[in-house]
């Protein structure tokens, strides 16, 4: 009788020791497939479950398969349910390593699926656009339409500018911008004049090279096609001279204190004045809405189409089941405007409503905002309306904007990293301790950046640059 | 044998009670074990563990291919080996020191103000080092330094001050744990020892020198060497959260763990990952073999195994 207490008390603790594993695996219903996808957002679940319901009673119908949205913005979670395996069909894979997904196994190839199941979006999908999805000729990612071109410069809060007199569109660059932080500093004293655009001293690049690889693997000019020699971002005149000015604008305390190791995510709606950010179409009124005072931007690097912004987010992790139910799923995200509207903005009346009837939405009074995605996450942002504020003309003006910049000389190249780890993440290693500093003037360039180089040849540059040099001959050769 | 089940039949309940942690340690630490072989392995999610391609040693090869490889080195055994020393040190002083307050309820009062920032996260206590340091807004900077008419110092750009805030912050943390380890020790001595001493005409000094001290010493032994092994290992919201992750600072902070997570955070390559843990396991082993070798040879009671 005691032993069998006994057992019973240590079952007992087994099971509740074995209720803290968590149980993933979603049971679908017989016959009826569940999607799993991943999304860019910072909905609530709960928003999350009642969207995906709703939009299931769609999906079920035209693709005879259910749908459950999960959002994040933080792409370590993403990271970690990649790599632990969990179950998932559709995933937006902004911020992750793509070549890392690909070289490691974690993606499927699209190639036959993409042309037998996705055939709505591949009709509107340019040729020129698939060319960086493509990793040894596979395809291994989705093309995006949104913003494939990206300009550069600052943001400025207006209020501060027409007190000061000054219009943006006669700062032209890096001096003309001192001379306004200078007159801010005087006049304001209670602002800071530039400020990190996120946490840790982030910061948009405004400069003319053509990014490949973190900054480690760049084309100094990406608006000139005979240059083609690699070489890392650090090494390039204008990243010296950038961090010249920022090194001296912080003796002059026209930056925000301890700037490279800022807590704050949104200083721009608080106590700054400027930031460096990436320009398109509509960003001005994007960035007013979101940072609660009026802002113009001056442009300081002519728009740039470039692998970086034409690499497509959405893929199909290796361990989806119904492959050819998400590429459909897919489809109906990028070409179909009932399903993209509701999956970006959630359920109409609740979520959102329409300020006019297809093209303009806004958030419903008295909502709190709970079901929120980023609109240029998602496969195609010219389908979907836009935001309250914004002139629906902006989807139209991206197209033109996309279609008139220039192409980055390595428009398409895409670098395999599988051979040079070691190197790229010793290099890594090496970046996180001189570029943000250096950048937000908190070291001397004059004493930093050779010693930047030369741990950065220490740590196997290099050896990365011969192999992306080799890589994109061949790319080069190739596209003749 | 027989001896052997006549002992298992007597203490039965108390191998009953000791089963779920066995399992768990089975569980927790044998079965993942073969995972070690990850480490060298170009691991491929579609292929396995064990179906992934072996390529000998190149994982390990990004620990030591910078410059840093050194400075990661000095920064986790120089930091612990510091850590262990002081941490000792003032946890049994602040033991001692609590067994002399006669008072039970000052003695509460003290005993729970040591142990709270231990039980805070690392990411709290940084905003708390953050409020002290912060340039613009830092109490340091602002209450301190400025009414004394010095200049403000941008201390998360400043390399040569954090040894000492780390320090002090890890001692801070921490010293409220170790000292309650200590502390139960100390209260378990049999007071005649003392009674005996004072007859004798030992002061206090002499008591804690050559008392409390020697009886505590097995203790003492057991938890340096347990810290010994895990020299290798450091604790990463110290040197991450705590400087928040300042490049300017890495010199002094960068260590094996914040290596490992800065360099892989965005490639999250496995077999890297795993290469790290491995070689600090396997240097962490090869530490307590020694050092419970050297003790052996000192005091062989003391010793481990």
């Amino acid at each position: 009788m005691k032993r069998k207490k006994m057992m019973a008390a240590v079952l007992a603790a087994l099971m509740t020791c074995s209720a803290f594993t968590p149980a993933v695996a979603v049971k679908a219903d017989d016959d009826v497939v569940k999607l799993k996808i991943w999304v860019f957002g910072e909905g609530s679940t709960e928003e999350c479950e009642k969207v995906s319901e709703a939009l299931s009673e769609i999906t079920r119908e035209k693709i005879g398969a259910e749908v459950e949205i999960y959002q994040t913005i933080d792409t370590e979670k993403l990271n970690l349910a990649m790599t632990s395996g969990e179950k998932l069909d559709l995933v937006c894979a902004h911020n992750l390593d793509r070549s890392g997904l690909v070289s490691s196994g974690m993606l499927l190839p699209l190639d036959d699926l993409y042309t037998e199941y996705a055939p709505d979006a591949a009709a509107m999908v340019k040729e020129e656009d698939t060319k960086a999805l493509y990793f040894d000729d596979q395809m291994y990612f989705l093309p995006s339409n949104g913003d494939k071109a990206r300009a550069s410069g600052v943001m400025m809060r207006k209020d501060i500018l027409d007190e000061l007199g000054i219009n943006a569109d006669d700062i032209k660059g890096m001096d003309d911008f001192h001379d306004v932080l200078v007159k801010v500093k005087e006049n304001y004293p209670d602002l800071y004049p530039l400020v990190p655009s996120w946490v840790g001293g982030g910061m948009q690049k405004t400069f003319h090279i053509d990014d490949i690889y973190n900054g480690l693997v760049v084309l100094e000019n990406g608006f000139d096609p005979s240059d083609t020699t690699i070489t890392s971002q650090y090494e390039t005149q204008e990243w010296k001279d950038f961090c010249n000015y920022m090194y001296q604008w912080n003796q002059e305390g026209l930056l925000m204190p301890d700037a490279a190791t800022s807590t704050d995510n949104s200083p721009m709606s608080t106590v700054g004045f400027a930031d460096y950010e990436n320009l398109i179409p509509g960003k001005e009124a994007d960035f007013s809405k979101g940072n609660g005072h009026e802002f113009v931007s001056a442009q300081f690097v002519e728009p740039l189409k470039d692998t970086e912004r034409n690499k497509g987010i959405w893929c199909i992790p290796a361990g989806c089941e119904y492959p050819e139910k998400a590429m459909e799923l897919w489809n109906l995200l990028y070409s179909d405007k009932e399903v993209a509207t509701m999956a970006a903005y959630g359920i109409e009346g609740v979520n959102y409503e329409w300020v006019e009837e297809g093209s303009v939405v806004k958030i419903p009074d008295g909502v709190k905002d709970t079901y929120t995605t980023y609109e240029w996450a998602w496969p195609n942002l010219n389908i979907l309306p836009v935001f309250e504020g914004k002139d629906p003309a902006v989807r139209q003006e991206l197209e033109e904007f996309n279609d008139s910049a220039a192409r980055a000389t390595s428009l398409g190249f895409v670098l395999d990293t599988s051979t040079i780890m070691n190197e790229i993440t010793a290099c890594n290693n090496v970046k996180q301790k001189y570029e943000t500093p250096l950048q937000w003037g908190a070291l001397d360039p004059e004493e930093a950046i050779p010693e930047f180089i030369e741990e950065l040849e220490a740590a196997g540059l290099r050896t990365i640059h011969e192999e992306a040099q080799r890589q994109l001959d061949e790319y080069l050769a190739k596209q003749k | 044998m027989k001896s052997k089940m006549r002992k298992i039949r007597r203490y039965w309940p108390l191998y009953l009670m000791m089963l779920p942690a066995c399992i768990y340690i089975f569980i927790n630490n044998y079965v993942p074990l073969p995972g070690v072989s990850l480490a060298f392995r170009q691991y491929n999610f579609q292929k396995g563990i064990y179906g992934s391609p072996f390529i000998g040693l190149k994982n390990f090869k990004f620990l030591f291919a910078s410059k840093d490889a050194w400075i990661i080195m000095r920064n986790t055994i120089g930091y612990n080996l510091i850590f262990i020393v002081l941490g000792t040190v003032c946890a049994i002083a602040v033991a001692i020191l609590l067994c002399e307050i006669r008072s039970k309820i000052s003695k509460k009062i003290y005993q729970t103000c040591i142990l709270i920032p231990y039980l805070v996260s690392m990411v709290i206590i940084s905003y708390l080092v953050f409020a002290f340091l912060s340039e613009g807004n830092g109490y340091i900077n602002t209450q301190i330094l400025a009414k004394l008419g010095m200049n403000k110092i941008s201390w998360y750009n400043e390399p040569k001050y954090w040894p000492v805030i780390l320090v002090i912050v890890n001692l801070w943390k921490n010293i409220g744990y170790n000292s309650i380890m200590y502390y139960a020790m100390i209260i378990a001595i049999d007071k005649t020892y003392y009674e005996a001493a004072r007859v004798d005409g030992a002061g206090r000094w002499q008591q804690i020198l050559h008392i409390t001290l020697p009886a505590i010493k097995p203790t003492i032994v057991i938890l340096t060497l347990m810290s010994v092994g895990r020299i290798m290992y450091s604790d990463f919201g110290l040197f991450y959260q705590i400087p928040m992750n300042s490049g300017t600072l890495l010199d002094v902070t960068n260590t094996i763990d914040t290596y490992v997570y800065r360099g892989l955070m965005q490639t999250n390559n496995i077999g890297m990952s795993a290469a790290a843990g491995v070689y600090q396991s396997v240097v962490g082993f090869i530490l307590v073999i020694t050092a419970n070798l050297i003790v052996k040879k000192v005091d062989p009671e003391s010793a481990l195994f």
